[in-house]
């Protein structure tokens, strides 16, 4: 669901904010750190993490978001 | 929200509303023409869109490599069959006619559609020859952005158009208004290009978070709702689609997975098997060249999801669930060859995902299950002809806003807006376009009322209710299983909803306001839907899903026919267009 920033690698660029595909930073200051504003309005189209020039960000994935996955041994 | 809209007044010859590649695509071939160009956008054509943050596929008919196994028409035969003969042949013969001119295009543009050794990665999906391309896609967006501007033409990013403006039965304009701050745009045009892409969020999403989708959650089908309201026509609008991918992670829902297998609970193989385009003693990818295209070893599928969303369907209801995707068998190489092509679709955040979680996909087997209905795949939307025209004069639309051409995907966006550029183009060379006030407009007054009662409501309603509302409607009086009595009490509902929005909705601020408004615009659309299914006393799985409880059969004799939804008079209305 929503990006997190590192706030020790932001350096208020502002390209998350330019480029949000949902603008979930809606609200955020130039030359400040963002504003993570509608979390649960993220797509997870990762366009903040692929523009951000730091690697600053990073994603927490919600639990009913989460894949599941079953090693093939359990079913053979 | 008390701080009252600031009046901003544009003027363009072209104006494009959806920054797409569509979108971009009709801007440059515009402005290439002499236009003067505008497109509009709701989030930033940078990263907007389908291709947001990649696209690693799109599908083409290259004369000299597939001339020999096949012709255009071929290509187009395999769209009528897929579609159930429910297509736009002319419009698909177009696509494939150009496809490969806008693929080179996009390598003029500085997209890389070959590998290191110059030669077109090919698979087979749903044609007859290996037609889709794979490539490195990550960065089309931004490409096709900095050509946009690079041709001078200008684009207003965060604002969202709201409604069209007709002038004597032709386009004149639009209105529209910023997602961020107070401005209220009233644009001049002389000609007007949709492009504004398909439509989610209409139905209930399984995992109950509504942005959780395969698609952009902003595609709210804008284009089709301020069409309809302006007069014109939607296409196909009864019959909804569905997709399958990773369950539960739905935005990873549009990836490769070559080869991979489908297995149910008891490990038992789905559908059928595909194979990989690395087959072979290469270094990943497999050439094609006009003397194999036929015969090629390299063939292979796009999706391994090669089961239908009805297979997926009946699997679980017969207790066989849960299903899996496995891509176990594949070797280091072909692991690394999907993952290049996850990280190009733009699912790198999938990919993370699974390595946190500790999965791999050669250790384990992801579970898989359909996701909701939506409107897109190029099936229902804008009704237009030939030329890219909608029934409205000086309105054109391209891309996934349009219907009756399934699977024009991406070379559909780069074809058809390409086209539509130019058709507008042309329009607006022809067009006499006089100047006039744009405040007295009736649809600037209109829209201004209703965002003021949208803003300065004394109700508690959220947006976020009335999605929810709204998506519990679609799903129970117009989803999967619809009937008469049911489609009425829908439609009847829908009506209710949109009154009490009006009155008890406040959004906050402008975010929360084009939220908002976007709520709206799937209400309409909504409408269309169930007026179309209402309309249709048939069931039909091909174009897409369509299932009259009260009619449970294929009616050939009767419905083999397209179905239009109109606005007349204030009411829906629905006629008939020969396959």
């Amino acid at each position: 669901m929503p990006p997190k920033i590192d706030s020790e690698k932001c350096d208020a660029c502002g390209r998350c904010v330019e480029v949000c595909s949902e603008d979930v930073f809606y609200g955020s200051t130039v030359k400040r750190h963002p504003v993570i504003s509608y979390p649960e309005e993220c797509w997870h189209c990762g366009a903040c993490d692929v523009e951000c020039p730091k690697d600053a960000i990073y994603f927490y994935i919600p639990l009913p978001m989460r894949a599941k996955g079953r090693s093939v041994a359990e079913t053979r | 929200m008390n701080r009252s809209l600031q009046d901003i007044q544009l003027k363009t010859d072209v104006l494009v509303i959806g920054g797409g590649i569509a979108g971009c695509m009709a801007a440059i071939r515009a402005s290439e023409l002499g236009a003067d160009v505008l497109i509009v956008e709701k989030a930033n054509t940078r990263r907007s869109g389908c291709a947001a943050t990649g696209i690693d596929h799109c599908w083409s008919y290259i004369p000299h490599i597939h001339g020999e196994a096949c012709s255009v028409e071929d290509i187009v035969e395999d769209h009528a069959k897929n579609a159930g003969g429910f297509i736009f042949k002319e419009l698909v013969h177009r696509i494939a006619d150009n496809s490969y001119e806008r693929i080179l295009d996009l390598e003029r543009f500085g997209v890389p559609m070959r590998d290191e050794n110059g030669v077109f990665r090919l698979v087979k999906k749903i044609h007859r020859v290996p037609s889709f391309i794979h490539f490195a896609g990550r960065d089309l967006k931004a490409i096709l952005t900095k050509t946009v501007r690079s041709r001078g033409i200008k684009i207003l990013n965060r604002a969202m158009i709201t409604d069209l403006i007709v002038k004597e039965g032709e386009i004149a304009g639009c209105v529209g208004i910023s997602t961020r701050s107070q401005e209220l745009f009233a644009i001049r045009a002389k000609s007007v290009v949709l492009t504004t892409g398909s439509v989610f969020r209409l139905y209930g999403n399984p995992t109950g978070m509504p942005f959780n989708l395969s698609h952009p959650p902003s595609e709210t089908g804008d284009g089709r709702a301020m069409a309809l309201r302006a007069g014109a026509a939607l296409i196909n609008m009864e019959f909804i689609t569905m997709q399958t991918g990773p369950k539960f992670f739905e935005r990873c829902g549009r990836g490769t997975y070559v080869p991979g297998v489908l297995r149910d609970g008891s490990g038992k193989r789905l559908g059928t098997p595909a194979e990989h385009p690395a087959n072979g003693s290469d270094s990943g990818s497999k050439r094609i060249d006009s003397s194999v295209a036929v015969n090629a070893r390299a063939v292979g599928a796009l999706h391994a999801a090669v089961e239908s969303p009805e297979g997926f369907m009946k699997t679980i209801q017969e207790g066989r669930g849960p299903i899996y995707m496995d891509c176990t068998a594949n070797s280091r190489e072909q692991i690394q060859y999907i993952e290049w092509a996850l990280r190009n679709e733009g699912n790198t955040v999938f990919l993370d995902h699974l390595s946190q979680e500790g999965f791999g996909l050669d250790k384990q087997m992801i579970e898989f299950s359909v996701y909701e209905p939506k409107l897109s795949n190029g099936n229902s939307g804008l009704y237009i002809n030939s030329s890219c025209e909608t029934s409205l004069p000086g309105l054109y639309a391209a891309g996934d806003a349009i219907g009756g051409v399934k699977r024009a995907v991406c070379p559909g966006a780069l074809t058809l807006g390409w086209f539509a550029g130019e058709q507008a183009a042309g329009a607006a060379r022809r067009a006499v376009c006089a100047d006039f006030d744009f405040t007295g407009e009736k649809e600037v007054k209109h829209r201004k009322e209703m965002v003021s009662m949208i803003s300065n409501g004394q109700g508690d309603a959220t947006w976020q209710e009335a999605q929810l509302a709204l998506q519990n409607i679609m799903d129970d009086y117009g989803g999967l299983v619809r009937s008469e009595t049911m489609l009425k009490t829908g439609l009847s509902h829908l009506s209710w909803l949109k009154k009490e929005m009006l009155s008890d909705i406040n959004a906050a601020n402008p975010h929360e306001r084009y939220r908002t408004l976007e709520v709206f615009n799937l209400i309409t659309i909504g409408e269309a839907v169930m007026t179309a299914a209402l309309t249709r006393t048939e069931s039909r799985l091909k174009p897409g899903y369509h299932f009259r409880a009260d009619y449970p059969s294929p009616d050939d004799t009767n419905w083999r026919k397209f179905l239009t939804v109109r606005r007349e008079n204030g009411h829906l209305v629905t006629d008939t267009v020969p396959l």
